[in-house]
């Protein structure tokens, strides 16, 4: 395999984000109060090879074979390796932003929430809300049942995720959520939680990669960071997204931390791009920009597997309409532009590491930027609400009762 | 003045050697050693030069290691 992005998925697979985050000082911590986080060496993909990883597993065929396997077998702490091993989302929100730097316990953290089928980045993220909550006396060790909740305890993040998934004690009322839990908890608790549409916010920091703040913001389902193909993909002219994809019309360069004009117009095309893969059912890491196959290469599987003889303007025009009609769907249960917002850490400046005191995304230029989308979409700018033109263009006339 | 360039992540793979060395007798850019070390900034999401995340107009005035990091993905 000579893709390099793929090798090193090969290789590394997503906790190579790792290192450069940690490095950088922009590693989502002790529940995003800061991005540094001194012990990241232990939390690498290098340090995982070398300690706990037993082998990878992969779909049929694939290079990649991105599922680590780890297994640990120590007296009295035990990690079964059917569970599959923590990605970099994984390490991060049940490691970093709980103050955990010990991969061991990161592993059976996430043993554990599959195990349960629980997602891990919310429950890394409801657990670390908590633990900001005891240590700003918000909970008490009575309503945590007489655990020490406090930012790094290891011990407390595997009770935690056990009493969530048996709706025990705090852990019932984690279970439903930070968003809630903050509205139950009150005394400001609010301000502790980093969520869009009551979803936590993934591990990515939309201050280095504006385009994500837009995937986490406008996401008919909450926060989520992999909604569209990442800023640095296309921030040079030499860069692989460029390469790749001028023909979605991709031509020009944008700074990952741009928030203008050519971010939302390059922002409406992937948005759309990555909804075909959803909707074919291909893995985000087998395509171009991400890995190695090309456009033309995933157009040519399509037809060939399904007889079907599309063009990508055919499924550009599919996945425009699957945001539509998700859109509609929000519209009707209640949501509004209200929620296409970004938790307000991101409209501050770094804390820390070599970053300190850089990075805030102006609110008003965000705020900005997403009335631009609502326009590029064909969308009320005011409102958010898809026209009944765009409805008609995209084929979906009989939703327009639906935005009256 | 001796320059190290660390590749970290996917550059290991895509250019020859992982640290490559440069001599130049006065002060450089980041920009310059990029261009004659023959790596593209299309590659590259993060330069740590010490402590300091720096970008490619950073003038670097004495012997040091250059890191980069590649761009990063989802996932």
């Amino acid at each position: 395999m000579d893709n390099p992005l793929s090798k090193d998925l090969r290789s590394l697979d997503t906790p190579a984000t790792v290192r450069p985050f940690y490095e950088a000082g922009c590693l989502p911590s002790f529940n995003w109060t800061t991005g540094y986080f001194k012990e990241g060496e232990n939390l690498t993909a290098e340090t995982l090879n070398k300690t706990i990883l037993k082998g990878t597993k992969g779909c049929y065929a694939c290079p990649i074979r991105c599922k680590r396997v780890v297994e640990i077998n120590e007296p009295g702490f035990k990690v079964d390796p059917s569970y599959g091993g923590p990605e970099y989302e994984t390490i991060t929100s049940l490691g970093s932003i709980c103050g955990i730097s010990d991969l061991k316990y990161i592993a059976k953290a996430n043993e554990l929430c599959n195990k349960y089928t629980m997602d891990t980045i919310s429950t890394g993220m409801v657990i670390a809300f908590a633990m900001q909550c005891y240590e700003e006396g918000l909970l008490s060790k009575k309503d945590t049942g007489g655990v020490e909740l406090t930012f790094g305890n290891k011990e407390a993040v595997l009770k935690m995720i056990e009493k969530i998934a048996h709706r025990e004690g705090l852990g019932d009322l984690l279970s439903q959520g930070s968003c809630l839990a903050a509205q139950k908890i009150g005394k400001g608790a609010e301000k502790f939680i980093h969520q869009v549409k009551s979803q936590e916010i993934p591990m990515h920091d939309p201050r280095l990669k504006t385009g994500v703040g837009l995937q986490y913001a406008l996401s008919d389902y909450g926060a989520d960071h992999m909604k569209a193909a990442h800023d640095p993909f296309f921030k040079d002219k030499d860069s692989v997204g460029i390469k790749e994809m001028k023909g979605l019309g991709i031509l020009e360069p944008v700074s990952p931390t741009d928030i203008g004009e050519k971010k939302v117009a390059l922002f409406k095309v992937l948005d759309i791009y990555w909804t075909v893969f959803d909707i074919l059912g291909v893995c985000d890491f087998g395509y171009a920009p991400r890995s190695v196959g090309t456009m033309e290469e995933l157009l040519e599987i399509t037809r060939s597997t399904t007889g079907w003889r599309t063009t990508w303007f055919e499924l550009m025009k599919v996945g425009e309409r699957s945001i539509n009609m998700a859109r509609i769907f929000n519209h009707r249960e209640g949501f509004t532009f209200k929620d296409d917002t970004l938790p307000e850490v991101f409209y501050h400046n770094f804390k820390g590491g070599p970053l300190d005191s850089q990075g805030a995304i102006s609110k008003k230029d965000f705020e900005k930027a997403i009335k631009l989308h609502y326009e590029l979409m064909g969308w009320d700018p005011e409102n958010g609400i898809p026209s009944p033109a765009k409805l008609i263009e995209l084929g979906l006339g009989w939703l327009i009762n639906e935005v009256k | 003045m001796k320059i190290s360039i660390k590749l970290e992540g996917y550059l290991k793979y895509k250019y020859p050697s992982n640290i490559l060395e440069l001599n130049y007798s006065k002060p450089v850019t980041i920009y310059k050693i990029l261009e004659d070390a023959k790596i593209s900034s299309g590659d590259v999401f993060f330069i740590k030069v010490g402590d300091l995340i720096v970008k490619e107009d950073y003038l670097l005035t004495k012997s040091n290691e250059v890191k980069l990091f590649p761009i990063i993905g989802g996932g």
